[in-house]
């Protein structure tokens, strides 16, 4: 027997019945569609996201004193933002530190009413008036404090947006004051969003001179910088230089991670959950094929019967069958493929995204569709393989 | 008459099940030469069928040799039997085992897709077959088209598709009425003057009447008919 000849019985085989290989092949078109359309639909989200990520993450240093290192050799000047914007490739540089009230409460009624809470223990960040630049704050309303403030030591502060909530203050109109301990300070501005160090959003930011001078503020605890993209493996290098030329090691400089890294990890998780619930798509399919090619063969017990007296070894109709199953699996993966290809692009389409997809993804789903086809149809063919042809005539 | 009969079998038996064991064939012996019309009688149960699956090597036997076209057959395995059935043996059975989802023409190309033969002449063989069985006309129609006689001698055009030596009829005519029946026979005669074998199982008495030589079976036993 030729192979044109099998591939001609096996394919009158199968659409013998049309509707029932519809049928069956549509549970691997769903499992390689599913397969398909998760490889490509989570390749184009996490780029989507990496790629959000890395245009924020791949401009950030944050600059920080090194706990290997003695207070002396780490300490950040006071001039840290000045000294970095000077750099080129710096788009902009603030310091901030968080401040020990030692234990004052922050309130914005003069009075203890008893019967509500008045008094708050919120977090006093002291920050450069380049911070806000640096960090990427966005303002509700009112303004952000400027050197001359921080020279004079003002009593101003900013509110984060949570912790503007907390003390009731929503308007700035009629210039809002709250306490620390017994000092009087002027609210001048809230902020409605940080895209970096999120711990701002529940603080109250004063200005650094005022933080040295009402509260001893020693040296800025951090420095935050923006950078031009591409500019920070060089910028990281030059800060300890511009900082603390005398004691290059003794600042811990947080350059951003490698981007393609992060990305593939967001994929792998990602990937495993969609994978799964391909594997288990596919696996019903799998069921669905080796089912009615089981029930094909009881079905068709007197045609290999005649198959074999007509001169069929027990190779012959093996193979038949399991070229039958395999074309199934090869229909219901050419289907899937093209069907998942046509979901990623229909959502990507709808998102405004950029559909990305490994070229290979629906080239293989074929592949694995016959295999799946391959496998399911082991036992039928093995099946009918073994009938004696005596038997199968009798039955048929 | 050449001097090798084309089947040769002696001494054969076939047993079935072990607790107990029932033999469905005692010790045979039967030869049959080229050209020959042999019909083969018997009650229900008496092992007609179980002879003529092993004459059609679909039945291997328990004990003795068979001899087929010359080839013995007890040395040969699975695939090797398999191909001596396709050169040599045409089977023709009761129930006319046409593929339903095959075209008339398609099912007596069938009978050569087993052999190696040229794929480019199939259809012209099974064209002429289907001519020689007058039913040339029906190549194209599906089989439950057809009537009993139709799908009957289409049966027989597949058997004689790839000129085999030898056509083993397995009750040919008893889904057939008696006008069928006749032009089903007149067939077979036709077939057996153009030389071909023809060895044919059947229990109606007028129809085992039509070959050159009658055998009959009787618990497993052969004897030649008067």
């Amino acid at each position: 027997m030729s192979a044109a000849d099998l591939g001609d019985e096996a394919l009158a085989g199968l659409f013998a019945r049309p509707g029932r290989m519809s049928l069956t092949v549509l549970g691997t078109v769903i499992g390689l569609a599913a397969l398909v359309a998760t490889l490509g639909l989570s390749r184009t989200a996490g780029n989507r996201i990496v790629g959000r990520f890395d245009e924020l993450a791949a401009t950030e240093i944050v600059v920080s004193r090194s706990n290997t290192s003695t207070p002396e050799e780490s300490v950040l000047p006071w001039d840290s933002p000045e000294r970095l914007e000077r750099l080129n490739g710096v788009v902009a540089a603030g310091s901030m530190s968080t401040v020990d009230v030692v234990g004052r409460q922050v309130s914005t009624s003069p009075i203890s009413d008893p019967t509500r809470q008045t008094e708050f223990n919120l977090t006093i960040q002291a920050a450069s008036p380049g911070l806000f630049e640096a960090v990427r704050a966005q303002l509700r309303s009112g303004r952000y404090f400027d050197p001359g403030n921080s020279d004079r030591a003002d009593r101003v502060a900013i509110l984060g947006p949570s912790a503007a909530l907390k003390l009731g203050i929503s308007r700035l109109e009629q210039l809002p004051a709250l306490r620390i301990g017994d000092d009087i300070y002027l609210v001048v501005g809230i902020l409605d969003g940080v895209a970096r160090q999120p711990g701002l959003l529940g603080a109250v930011i004063i200005p650094e001179g005022t933080a040295q001078r009402d509260f001893g503020l020693r040296s800025p605890e951090l420095v935050v910088v923006e950078t031009r993209i591409g500019a920070t493996q060089l910028i990281s290098q030059q800060i300890p230089l511009a900082l603390r030329p005398d004691s290059v090691r003794g600042l811990r400089v947080a350059a951003p991670s490698e981007p393609k890294r992060a990305r593939d990890l967001v994929q792998k998780d990602l990937n495993v959950l969609f994978l799964m619930l391909s594997g288990v798509s596919l696996l019903v399919g799998a069921i669905g094929i080796a089912n009615v090619t089981l029930v094909s063969v009881i079905e068709r017990t007197g045609e290999i019967g005649l198959r074999r007296a007509l001169g069929a070894a027990r190779r012959h109709i093996a193979f038949q069958f399991l070229l039958e199953s395999a074309t199934m699996g090869l229909f219901g993966g050419i289907l899937g493929a093209s069907l998942g290809v046509l979901v990623v692009v229909g959502v990507s389409a709808y998102q405004s995204w950029t559909p990305v997809l490994d070229p290979l993804v629906p080239l293989v789903a074929p592949l694995i569709g016959a295999i799946t086809g391959l496998v399911s149809g082991t036992y039928p063919a093995l099946r009918a393989a073994r009938m004696e042809p005596v038997e199968a005539l009798r039955a048929g | 008459m050449n001097l090798r009969p084309i089947i040769e079998i002696r001494d054969v038996g076939r047993r079935f099940g072990v607790e107990p064991p029932f033999d469905a064939l005692v010790g045979v012996n039967l030869a049959v030469h080229a050209g020959e019309w042999v019909s083969i009688t018997g009650p229900s149960g008496s092992g007609k069928s179980t002879l003529l699956n092993v004459l059609g090597l679909l039945d291997v036997p328990t004990s003795g040799t068979y001899h087929l076209a010359g080839t013995d057959v007890r040395a040969l395995n699975d695939g090797q039997r398999a191909g001596l059935r396709s050169r040599e043996i045409g089977f023709v059975f009761q129930a006319f085992h046409l593929v339903a989802y095959r075209t008339v023409l398609e099912n007596v190309m069938l009978g050569d897709v087993y052999r190696k033969g040229p794929r480019r002449q199939r259809a012209g063989h099974a064209r002429s077959a289907l001519e020689r069985v007058g039913l040339g006309h029906r190549a194209a129609y599906m089989p439950t088209r057809l009537s009993g006689g139709e799908r009957q001698r289409a049966a027989i055009a597949r058997a004689i598709m790839g000129s085999p030596s030898v056509l083993l009829c397995d009750e040919p005519t008893g889904n057939l009425d008696s006008v069928t029946t006749a032009a089903v026979l007149d067939l077979f005669a036709e077939l057996n003057k153009g030389g071909l074998t023809i060895v044919m199982i059947t229990h109606e008495a007028d129809v085992a009447a039509r070959a050159d030589r009658q055998v009959r079976i009787v618990d497993g036993r052969l004897t030649e008919a008067a």
